[in-house]
């Protein structure tokens, strides 16, 4: 039997698997807690996230605000300043951390059947196969 | 021997899953864990080979 499926949402499911892809961007310290005030950000415009990279966290990028992700009813969704995305911490960057966000699901899955992972890079695809 | 197969578009993020050779309710089952980690699948589909019937032999012996 087989079953085929696609993902792209840029909502992330399941909060320790982002924090490992987190970890994976580099960002050693980060937050985690409930509706925690994000610093950095217009006093009139207050936000709030479960998951937290505070700026001063961030080491060698001057990020202007901390990196949020909010939980919603889809998942964890990025709270990022415009300006942190255009010049800091570039546009592709909810792209990359979804790469390392399905990578870490393959690690996680092969850990829980007990499988081997094998993974090559073909282009812009990275192909990952866990047998078990 | 039983797989899944991720395929991750690094251009655009999306992730396509294909599990393979695990059959009836543990391929469904393995589903629903793979949507507990990556969320609401944009596509959701069984392959031709989730409808194949295992093919069974017939052995007719000589009289």
């Amino acid at each position: 039997m087989s079953k085929y499926m696609a993902f792209d949402a840029e909502a992330f499911a399941n909060r320790d698997l982002l924090v490992e892809a987190l970890k994976e961007m580099g960002f050693e310290q980060i937050t985690v807690g409930v509706d925690l005030p994000l610093q950095g950000w217009d006093k009139r415009d207050n936000r709030v996230a479960d998951v937290i990279i505070r700026r001063n966290d961030a080491k060698g990028i001057h990020l202007l605000g901390d990196i949020g992700f909010q939980r919603t009813a889809k998942g964890y969704v990025a709270v990022v300043d415009d300006m942190d995305l255009d010049y800091r911490l570039g546009r592709d960057f909810i792209r990359r951390l979804q790469t390392q966000y399905h990578e870490a699901t393959a690690r996680k899955m092969a850990k829980k059947f007990n499988g081997t992972l094998v993974k090559e890079r073909v282009g812009n695809t990275i192909k990952i196969r866990v047998k078990f | 021997m039983p797989e899944i197969e991720f395929k991750i578009d690094t251009e655009t993020g999306e992730c396509q899953t294909e599990i393979k050779g695990v059959q009836g309710a543990a391929c469904e089952k393995t589903a629903q864990q793979l949507k507990q980690l990556l969320g609401a699948p944009t596509i959701d589909q069984k392959t031709k080979e989730y409808f194949a019937k295992p093919e069974i032999k017939r052995q007719v012996k000589g009289k």
